[in-house]
């Protein structure tokens, strides 16, 4: 016949259910104080989606098949996949920061705490080799063909957006071109008039932001904004 | 009389760890498993390394090759090779998930973090988690106590915690754990996003070395470990793997039916309990108390005076794990 606890098991009952619960209680406080900004990232739709390597998902199936593996940024040759992390993100971004960033440097927070790949691009342009599609083992990354004219439809990183207050050509202040001459997909993607003033075409341009990092400005005439997907429904974003 | 000063206390318990010789068998099985465990380590360093080493001769910079010591090691083994990259993109990773060449090994939790986030019911990244699943299944929990990184490091910090004589011992249900894998998997359902890659301590090691060695960074995960580090030396004994790991509830459920058990022999056991305080993970061998939660590192058989711990292969059976 089963009896019911004394009062000494009931205390002591009392006492792990109090223990688990205490747990429970550091473990979310904790989580909210330290991992706060995960929890903020992965519950708030993002305010600034970052520039993810190329072939990558639309962002909320990405951030959902990403392993955090870091296998993309350890083969990228030039070493422009980063990941966030507490140190970086709230260091003082060089001066070669875009004009769109904040002048104390801090990225936008929807970057931080995520451990998910990112590319800024005004620190390191992408140089579409393709070999993080090649290695991501979930698909998070789609893999692409490293030739660059079979992938350009494939490939959306983001779409270039030229200040016309700042680039020197549209100023009348030069001839610069810095961002026609390395673009992969010049002539396509963007074009130069007679006085060397460059206009971005959002069908063909991917993104990938060598523009932006060759751009000899100091806060930067040209930044990507991040990719839409019209066949979602999606509009561009401003 | 008051009690000895830290300093005398300190001295007292090296001593004391010193002369602890434990009486058992199968001390070569430690040696083993410690090389092991230091060699996965010194893996978890190599391989950001090499990568960094590819990149930087690949853009021909040398200056920056030199300057860091790792690089200007690995230059200094390969750097005369013609077809150095072969050996250097030989493997990329981490325990986490590892690719060496054509070959893909992910840990079972990333699948389930996967599968869960991403709502999938088959994709070919689980092909990655046959290996791990299959070995866990014959041998249990041995990437807790063979191979995870985070469980060299929990076990340095326990051996702090004896040399400084720190008796304090907060303990929690083992269960606890398993809610853990539950409430994380149904989070990275519920929110769509992987949880688990964030608090699981090998793959936040393997992180943190590898942003350290690339870009000369510490990230939040630097402090995450540091903080479990204290807890298990001041408070709760083995806190992490013992309570809270969903990769260790994970393997413990793998591992349930494991074929390598270790088992106590009645007839030989004097009782003396010198097996009891040695088990990382809490667990009673004088009692044939291992469950589903041992990772056969033998340690307890390395205490066993009488030799009546002993590992057996064969089919699993119900009740304690005793032999006459």
């Amino acid at each position: 016949m089963k009896r019911t606890m004394n009062r000494r098991e009931m205390l002591k009952f009392a006492g792990a259910v109090a223990k688990f619960v205490a747990l429970g209680a550091i473990g979310f406080v904790g989580a909210r104080k330290f991992r706060g900004r995960m929890v903020w990232a992965v519950t708030a739709p993002p305010a600034q989606q970052p520039i993810r390597p190329p072939g990558a998902l639309p962002e909320d199936e990405f951030r959902a098949a990403c392993t955090r593996c870091f296998l993309c940024g350890e083969v990228c040759p030039v070493q422009c996949i980063r990941f966030p992390s507490r140190v970086e993100s709230s260091q003082t971004v060089d001066s070669t920061a875009p004009a769109g960033a904040k002048r104390k440097g801090r990225l936008p927070p929807v970057w931080q705490g995520d451990d998910t790949p990112y590319i800024l691009p005004w620190q390191q342009g992408c140089i579409l080799c393709m070999k993080c599609t090649e290695v991501c083992p979930t698909g998070a990354l789609q893999p692409l063909s490293s030739n660059l004219k079979e992938a350009q439809p494939e490939i959306k990183m983001g779409l270039a957006v030229i200040d016309r207050k700042i680039c020197l050509p549209w100023n009348r202040r030069s001839f610069c071109g810095a961002c026609f001459t390395v673009c992969p997909y010049k002539g396509s993607a963007i074009t130069v008039d007679h006085q060397n003033r460059p206009t971005i075409h959002a069908d063909h341009c991917v993104g990938c932001g060598r523009c932006v990092e060759l751009c000899p400005i100091k806060y930067k005439a040209i930044s990507i904004k991040a990719p839409f997907y019209p066949d979602r429904g999606e509009e561009r974003p401003e | 009389m008051s009690r000895a000063g830290p300093v005398k206390r300190l001295w007292k318990g090296l001593r004391r760890q010193r002369k602890r010789r434990l009486p058992g068998q199968k001390r070569w099985l430690q040696v083993v498993r410690r090389t092991v465990q230091l060699l996965v380590l010194a893996l978890l360093v190599l391989i950001p390394t090499l990568s960094l080493y590819d990149n930087l001769r690949n853009q021909q910079d040398d200056a920056s090759i030199q300057q860091h010591m790792g690089t200007r090691f690995v230059h200094s083994v390969v750097g005369d090779m013609e077809d150095y990259t072969t050996l250097t993109q030989s493997v990329r990773g981490s325990v986490w998930t590892i690719k060496a060449g054509d070959l893909v090994m992910s840990d079972p939790l990333a699948g389930v973090d996967f599968a869960a986030a991403s709502r999938s019911t088959w994709d070919p990244f689980f092909l990655t988690l046959l290996i791990p699943i299959l070995l866990s299944v014959i041998l249990g929990r041995v990437f807790c106590g063979w191979i995870c990184p985070a469980d060299l490091l929990f076990e340095v910090a326990g051996k702090l915690r004896a040399v400084a004589g720190i008796e304090t011992n907060v303990e929690f249900s083992r269960l606890t754990k398993y809610g853990v894998l539950l409430i994380g998997t149904v989070s990275a359902f519920w929110l769509g996003t992987q949880v688990f890659a964030e608090i699981y301590p090998p793959r936040v090691l393997s992180g943190e070395l590898y942003l350290s060695i690339t870009f000369g960074l510490f990230g939040a995960g630097t402090w995450f470990l540091f903080a479990i580090i204290l807890f298990e030396v001041f408070v709760s004994e083995r806190f992490w793997c013992r309570y809270v790991c969903p990769g260790g509830a994970l393997y413990s459920l793998l591992g349930r039916f494991r074929l390598v058990r270790i088992k106590v022999k009645q007839s030989a056991c004097t009782s003396c309990e010198k097996c009891l305080p040695v088990c990382e993970f809490g667990l009673d061998p004088m009692n044939g108390d291992m469950g589903q939660e041992c990772n056969n590192c033998g340690l307890c058989i390395r205490a066993c005076a009488p030799k009546a711990l002993v590992y057996q292969i064969g089919l699993p059976r119900k009740g304690p794990e005793v032999l006459p």
